[in-house]
């Protein structure tokens, strides 16, 4: 069984802890914040960087892909709300239901998708790339740290039954 | 697909609940792609395909490694219902999927 030190784990059946600074929670609520902004706007898809959300379906068949847009866009951009709802209700928490820790995991990954397009992240980025501006240095930095913290949700939620029960709080 | 630097991922407990069978037609007409993209986390695109179409670790990862290398990998195929059911699916969870004819 490995040890693991990371702010998000399991500690019992369908139940996690999370275990993060003031200023990463703040961190959070300030992506969720701008992806609600966003998902909220008028066109969300006129944003190439929201638009990642939406993939078309069938890029080669523009009538099959209104047809899927019509069908599940709105399904889609909803739950994205929905996940946010939760992660803002719960940012304060430091024990998460499943569903809860879902939401996170979905809406990191929304808000990763987002930012890593605006940035314009490649496979091999590196912070070098984006030191030449604060604000752009920034924003990558940040955008790692939301690459780290789903990391360990998805660490979390992967976990097997046997190392979720070591004690909460070591 | 990117790597988050965590601690290598332990077995999974939960794969969610098969809804699609691993060993279908050949003459079944749609098929689902998974394309590569530089921000999805490997270790999120392996647990997705587990939580969504019950597939083993091992299938899951066979198809991460797939899209991670080749650039796009076949998730799941059926008719057309249930492979737009999959590509919504897949969206919902961030992941770049598309459907076509199986030609």
């Amino acid at each position: 069984m490995r040890i693991r030190k990371g702010p998000v784990r399991r500690i019992g059946p369908g139940r996690f802890s999370v275990r993060l600074s003031e200023e990463e929670r703040d961190a959070v609520r300030t992506f969720s914040a701008q992806l609600r902004l966003l998902l909220t706007s008028e066109n969300p898809s006129s944003d190439p960087a929201v638009a990642r959300l939406f993939p078309p379906a069938q890029p080669d068949d523009v009538i099959g892909n209104l047809e899927y847009e019509r069908q599940h866009g709105n399904e889609l951009l909803l739950a994205k709300l929905e996940a946010l709802d939760t992660v803002e209700r719960t940012l304060e928490l430091e024990r998460l239901t499943e569903k809860e820790l879902l939401a996170w995991l979905g809406s990191l990954n929304s808000i990763r998708l987002v930012v890593g397009t605006r940035l314009g992240v490649t496979e091999e980025s590196t912070p070098a790339e984006f030191a030449g501006d604060e604000q752009t240095s920034e924003m990558f930095a940040l955008y790692g740290y939301l690459t780290w913290l789903q990391g360990w949700v998805i660490e979390a939620l992967d976990d097997d039954m046997a190392s979720g029960l070591e004690e909460p709080g070591n | 697909m990117t790597n988050a630097n965590t601690a290598p991922v332990s077995a999974p407990v939960e794969i969610g609940h098969p809804e699609t069978v691993e060993h279908v037609e050949p003459d079944v007409p749609w098929i689902v792609l998974v394309w590569n993209d530089p921000i999805n986390l490997m270790t999120y695109v392996t647990w997705v395909l587990q939580k969504l179409f019950g597939y083993p670790r091992a299938k899951a990862e066979k198809l991460m490694w797939d899209v991670h290398t080749k650039g796009k990998a076949v998730v799941s195929n059926g008719s057309k219902d249930e492979a737009e059911r999959d590509v919504a699916r897949l969206h919902a969870y961030g992941l770049w999927a598309t459907m076509q004819k199986d030609t």
